[in-house]
C-alpha cells in the first residue's frame, strides 16, 4: 500500500476544509452571476424560457430608456451629496466620541443605534416624520413660526429629505472612524506638541493622513450603498420620480412589469458602474491614502 | 495533486448535475391530492379563507386536498412572479383582473373554457358579462371570478341635509356638471385641515373611469391604446373641472390623512367613490362619526350611458393542471363557497345573497343591483402594468396635484411612448 506523504495529507485536509466555502461560492455566487449574465442577453419574463436577443436590452437601456436616465440621475445626485455628508458626519461624531467625558459609552451606543434598527421600520417612521400635516418635523418648524414644506410631495424637497435620513444613519459608520482615531499613537501628537504644532496642524498632518485608509474604505462602501439604495426609497417614496432610485427602477422592471431579462441587464450596468467607480477610487488611492 | 483536483472537480460537477436533475418541476405537474392555493388573504380574511378550504377539502376528500400558501398581501405579486419564474407556480391562486392577460400570455395559467363548458353550476352565462370579460384573454377565459366590486357613490346624508340639499337616491340621474355643482355647495370654507369637502378622491376610481365618462376608452377591445382620443380627453376635462372646483382635497393632504376613505368615514367628506364591498357603514360606526351613510349611482357619461369601474378578482389554475377533472371539481366547489363569502357574487342570480353576507348593505341593494348591470373593467393588455404606471405618474397623479397641469399634452406624450 502506497504511503501518503505528510504534505499530500496537508493538501487534502486544506482542500476539504475550504470545500464548503468553495462549493458555496461556486453554486451561490459564480453560477448565479454567469446565469444572470446570460439572462441579461435574453428577453425573459415570468414563465417560458429566455429568448436570446443579443445586446438589445443594453441598447434599449442606454439609448431609449428615459426612466433609466432618470433613475441614474436621481441615484448619482444622491450619491454625490450623501456620501460626503455621511462620511463627514460620521467622522465628526467619531471625533467627538473620542473625548473623555462622563457616560461616553452611552453616547456611543446612542449614535450607533441607527445601524442596528431595521431599515424598513426606520423608513416607515421617517415617512411619518416628513408628513407635511402631522409630521413632527413640520410640527417643530411650526413652533418657531416656519411653515414646513411638503417634504415628499414637493420635488425640490425630496432629495433633502433623503439626505436628512442619510445623515441620521451616519452614526452607523462612526464605529470604523472611532477605531481608527483610537488607533493613532498618542506619541505622534505629543511629539507634534513639543515641536509647537497647533491643533489644526495636528489634525492636518497627523489625524487626517492616518485616517485616510478608513476614509478610503468608507468612501467605497458609501458609494456602493448609495447606488444600491432601495428599501427606504420604496417605502418613503417621493413625488415626480424624485425617489426613483436605480434599484427601485430595477425592481419595478423585474417584479411589476415582469421583464426579468431587461432588469438583469440593468443589474449588470449597475455592477459595471460601481465596479468602474471602485477602480477609479483605487487608482487614485496612491495620491491620497496614507500607507505605512 | 492531479488526483485531488480531479476528485474535487468531479464532486463539484456532480453537485451541479444533482441540482439540475432535480425532480420534474412543479409547474408542469399536477397532483390533486396535494394542491397548493396561494392567497393574499390576511388576518380575519385568512381565518375565514382557511375555514372555506377545510369545508371544500371535506367535500372532495377522496379526490383532492388543498393546502394554503399565504403570501403577505403587499408582496403577493412579487412572490407569485418569483414562484412562476422558479417553476414553482401554485396550483390555484388569485389574480386581480389586470394581471390575467399577462399570466395567460406567459402560459402560466390554464385556459378554463373547458371548465366552464363542463361545469355543473358555473357556466359562462351565469356570470355578469362584463365581470367574466375581465378574465378573458384572446377570446378564452382564464379565471373564475370570485368577487365583483363595482364603484358606487357613498353619501353622507347628514351633510346633505345640513346644506339643504336633496339626498340622492337610486333614481337620481346626476350629470357630471350636477355632481360638481353639488360637491361645490357641500364644501365649506376654512383651512385645508378643518374644512369639509364635497367629494373625497385620490387616484380612485382609476383614470379610465373618467375616460369612459367622456365617452372614450383607455384601451379598445383590439388592444389599441386610446387614452389620447378626443373622447378620452373629454373625460379628463371632467376630472380637471372637478379638481378645479375646489371641492376635492389636495392630493398631498389626502395622502397625509390616510386617504379619502378616512375623510369620508370621519364625516369630513360628503361623497366618496367606493366599491360596494367597502364596509363604510361599519367603519363610520366604529369611528363614532354618527352620520347616516346613503348611496347614489355614479353620474351619467357625456354620451348618456352610464358605466362604473368594476374590480374583479378571480381564481386561476396553473397551466399544468389544465383539464384535470379533480382540480376543476375543487375549483368549482371553492368558487361556490366564495360566492357565499364575498360581496358581490359575480353570478347574476346571487344579488340577494349580498344582504345575507352583509346585512349593513340592505339599504344599498337597489344601487348595487343597478351598478352591477353597467359595471365594467378596462380592456387589459399584456403590457397594461407598464402603460398604467406611465399614465399614473405622468398624467393622473399630476392632474390630482395640480389643476393647471397640461394633461392634454402629457397624455399625448404617454400615448406616443406606447403606440406601435
Amino acid at each position: 500500500m502506497k504511503r501518503v506523504s505528510y504534505h499530500t495529507k496537508k493538501k487534502y485536509a486544506g482542500l476539504i476544509f475550504v470545500s464548503p466555502w468553495a462549493l458555496g461560492f461556486l453554486l451561490l455566487t459564480v453560477f448565479p452571476m454567469v446565469f444572470a449574465l446570460y439572462v441579461s442577453f435574453t428577453d425573459w419574463s415570468i414563465g417560458g424560457t429566455p429568448t436570446y436577443v443579443g445586446l438589445a436590452n443594453f441598447k434599449e437601456i442606454l439609448t431609449n430608456d428615459r426612466e433609466f436616465k432618470n433613475a441614474l440621475y436621481v441615484t448619482v445626485r444622491y450619491a454625490v451629496f450623501a456620501v460626503p455628508l455621511t462620511i463627514g458626519t460620521a467622522f465628526t461624531i467619531a471625533a467627538l466620541l473620542t473625548t473623555k467625558i462622563k457616560a461616553i459609552g452611552v453616547f456611543r451606543t446612542i449614535y450607533y443605534m441607527p445601524a442596528i434598527v431595521s431599515g424598513v421600520a426606520v423608513a416607515v417612521v421617517w415617512k411619518w416624520m416628513f408628513d407635511e400635516y402631522s409630521g413632527p418635523i413640520n410640527g417643530f418648524l411650526g413652533l418657531i413660526g416656519v411653515h414646513g414644506p411638503s417634504w415628499l410631495y414637493d420635488p425640490n424637497y425630496v432629495l433633502p429629505s433623503y439626505l436628512v435620513m442619510a445623515i441620521w444613519g451616519a452614526g452607523g459608520g462612526m464605529l470604523t472612524y472611532l477605531v481608527g482615531l483610537k488607533d493613532i499613537p498618542r506619541e505622534l501628537y505629543e511629539a507634534a506638541s513639543i515641536d509647537g504644532a497647533s491643533f489644526m496642524q495636528k489634525v492636518r498632518m497627523i489625524t487626517m493622513p492616518l485616517m485616510t485608509p478608513i476614509l478610503f474604505y468608507n468612501l467605497i462602501m458609501g458609494i456602493i450603498s448609495a447606488f444600491r439604495k432601495f428599501s427606504d426609497a420604496i417605502i418613503v417614496g417621493g413625488i415626480d420620480g424624485q425617489a426613483d432610485f436605480y434599484m427601485v427602477y430595477l425592481f419595478r422592471k423585474a417584479f411589476d412589469f415582469g421583464d426579468m431579462g431587461y432588469a438583469t441587464a440593468l443589474a449588470w450596468i449597475l455592477f459595471i458602474i460601481i465596479f468602474t467607480l471602485t477602480i477609479i477610487i483605487n487608482v487614485t488611492k496612491k495620491y491620497w491614502v496614507y500607507e505605512n | 495533486m492531479k488526483k485531488v483536483i480531479l476528485t474535487y472537480a468531479l464532486f463539484i460537477f456532480a453537485s451541479f448535475v444533482l441540482v439540475g436533475c432535480k425532480k420534474e418541476t412543479s409547474s408542469n405537474t399536477c397532483d390533486p391530492m396535494n394542491l397548493k392555493f396561494a392567497t393574499w388573504a390576511s388576518t380575519d380574511e385568512l381565518r375565514e379563507f382557511n375555514e372555506i378550504i377545510d369545508r371544500v377539502n371535506e367535500m372532495g376528500k377522496n379526490d383532492y386536498h388543498i393546502t394554503v400558501k399565504n403570501y403577505v398581501s403587499s408582496n403577493y405579486y412579487t412572490k407569485l412572479k418569483l414562484d412562476v419564474t422558479g417553476k414553482k407556480t401554485p396550483d390555484l391562486f388569485w389574480l386581480s383582473q389586470e394581471h390575467i392577460d399577462y399570466y395567460a400570455n406567459k402560459e402560466a395559467i390554464a385556459n378554463l373554457d373547458s371548465f366552464f363548458s363542463n361545469s355543473q353550476s358555473l357556466q359562462k352565462d351565469k356570470f355578469y358579462d362584463n365581470v367574466l370579460y375581465s378574465t378573458e384573454y384572446e377570446g378564452s377565459n382564464f379565471g373564475v371570478p370570485f368577487i365583483a366590486n363595482p364603484v358606487i357613490l357613498y353619501v353622507n346624508e347628514d351633510l346633505f341635509k345640513e346644506n339643504n340639499l336633496e339626498v340622492p337616491t337610486v333614481d337620481t340621474d346626476w350629470t357630471w356638471d350636477d355632481i360638481i355643482d353639488v360637491a361645490t355647495q357641500l364644501t365649506s370654507s376654512g383651512s385645508e385641515e378643518e374644512k369639509t369637502y364635497g367629494l373625497a378622491m385620490s387616484g380612485f376610481p382609476p383614470v379610465e373611469y373618467f375616460m369612459w365618462a367622456g365617452g372614450g376608452e383607455y384601451i379598445d377591445q383590439d388592444g389599441n391604446l386610446l387614452i389620447d382620443s378626443e373622447d378620452s380627453m373629454k373625460g379628463l376635462d371632467i376630472l380637471n373641472k372637478l379638481m378645479k372646483s375646489g371641492s376635492v382635497p389636495s392630493y398631498k393632504y389626502i395622502s397625509s390623512v390616510g386617504g379619502p376613505e378616512y375623510l369620508f368615514t370621519i364625516g369630513r367628506a360628503a361623497m366618496f367613490f367606493g366599491g360596494i364591498q367597502d364596509n363604510f357603514e361599519q367603519k363610520v360606526a366604529e369611528e363614532g362619526s354618527g352620520f347616516t351613510v346613503s348611496y347614489a349611482q355614479v353620474p351619467i357619461n357625456l354620451d348618456g350611458t352610464r358605466s362604473t369601474f368594476n374590480w374583479t378578482a378571480s381564481t386561476v389554475v396553473k397551466k399544468g393542471c389544465v383539464g384535470n377533472e379533480k382540480v376543476y371539481q375543487a375549483l368549482e366547489n371553492l368558487s361556490n363557497e366564495f360566492y357565499n363569502w364575498k360581496i358581490a357574487s359575480p353570478l347574476k342570480g346571487d344579488i340577494d345573497k349580498i344582504v345575507e353576507v352583509n346585512p349593513d348593505k340592505e339599504k344599498a341593494l337597489p344601487i348595487i343591483k343597478e351598478a352591477l348591470t353597467y359595471a365594467r373593467s378596462t380592456n387589459y393588455t399584456v403590457d397594461f402594468a407598464e402603460i398604467n404606471h406611465n399614465v399614473w405618474y405622468d398624467v393622473y397623479q399630476k392632474m390630482l396635484r395640480d389643476p393647471s397641469f397640461d394633461y392634454r399634452k402629457a397624455v399625448k406624450e404617454v400615448a406616443n411612448r406606447f403606440k406601435k
